[in-house]
């Protein structure tokens, strides 16, 4: 079972400026093709755009 | 003296704890509800309660020329009958009520702040999600916005999260209907059970697509940003977090390019 180092603080703000409603509908539309069962990131087109994605969890 | 005002002086004892519990639990983190069993509530304010009028007291007899009066308080609590004692404890309240007022003023604006203080510093520190025993009441916000990912001995970070999606899986008209989105919203009643999810850019299929060999191309846009499934109708619900970066095309390795999903062609 991975553990997790204790850690109380954190100041990281979302970067959220890549998801235009454009770009958040169409991930919606190709999220079940994504494999839950691998825990290696993968490469989504959207559009033009490149996203690395990985689930987490 | 009468139980009434027995228990009209043991409940502004407890006033206090009750007050710091109504401020601690005053967030959405929270369940409230509006039903709750006010003995109940007093009980489990007497242990803050305590604490809070302990503070009080330490501090009006340290840095006060007045102290408390216990005896008089105690006559008042245990209801003393006898006329020369009522009437003296009556006298020692009309003589001090100013200050009787403005202890109970201050200790309750403590209490009320102490509670509220208390939220934010666990929230600040995320005890909540390290520690089971102070977590909130309201167990689907860790669920919904993913702040279980904190919780021990679950892999990565909440702060990793860019996109979170939602299947619904849905019994409509007797079929079962699979619904998809990012999680706009949720609604909980008072006694915390899921009311309802609110969905945006929803999509759906039928579950029994699932034994289709291209039910990936079953789905269909709902034409809607946003979409309310009641409670009602939900089975189950499946939850996917999310980590997205924006990477340039020349950073891909050939493996990652072969393996590519292309949005444009793979829907």
């Amino acid at each position: 079972m991975p553990t997790k180092r204790t850690k109380f603080f954190s100041f990281k703000k979302k970067d959220r400026s890549v998801f235009t409603p454009e770009t958040e509908s169409a991930f919606v539309r190709v999220a079940h093709k994504i494999s839950s069962s691998n825990s290696k990131s993968q490469i989504v087109k959207i559009g033009d755009k490149f996203f690395r994605v990985k689930e987490l969890g | 003296m009468n139980i009434a005002f027995t228990t009209i002086i043991i409940f502004i004892i407890l006033a206090p704890g009750f007050l710091a519990r109504i401020s601690y639990h005053s967030s959405k983190l929270s369940i409230s509800n509006p039903n709750k069993n006010i003995v109940t509530e007093l009980t489990l304010s007497i242990i803050p309660a305590l604490i809070l009028q302990s503070l009080g007291i330490f501090l009006v007899n340290r840095y006060s020329d007045y102290s408390i009066d216990f005896e008089t308080l105690g006559n008042l609590m245990l209801g003393s009958t006898t006329n020369g004692v009522v009437s003296n404890n009556f006298r020692s309240i009309e003589e001090f009520k100013f200050q009787i007022f403005f202890y109970n003023f201050f200790v309750f604006s403590f209490a009320f702040l102490s509670g509220y203080l208390t939220r934010k510093v666990i929230r600040f520190t995320k005890a909540d999600r390290k520690i089971r025993y102070l977590r909130f009441t309201n167990k689907w916000h860790y669920i919904f916005s993913g702040e279980c990912l904190d919780f021990p001995d679950v892999p990565d970070d909440y702060e990793n999260i860019t996109e979170k999606i939602v299947n619904v899986l849905c019994k409509v008209n007797g079929k079962n209907i699979l619904y998809s989105g990012t999680l706009f919203n949720y609604y909980i009643d008072s006694n915390g059970n899921l009311e309802a999810v609110h969905l945006k850019f929803p999509i759906r299929r039928m579950l029994e697509d699932d034994n289709e060999e291209d039910y990936h191309k079953r789905y269909y846009e709902i034409e809607s940003r946003y979409l309310v499934i009641p409670n009602n109708d939900i089975i189950n619900i499946n939850f996917r977090y999310f980590n997205l970066t924006e990477v340039q095309e020349s950073e891909l390795t050939s493996d990652e390019l072969n393996t590519l999903i292309d949005s444009n062609t793979d829907m």
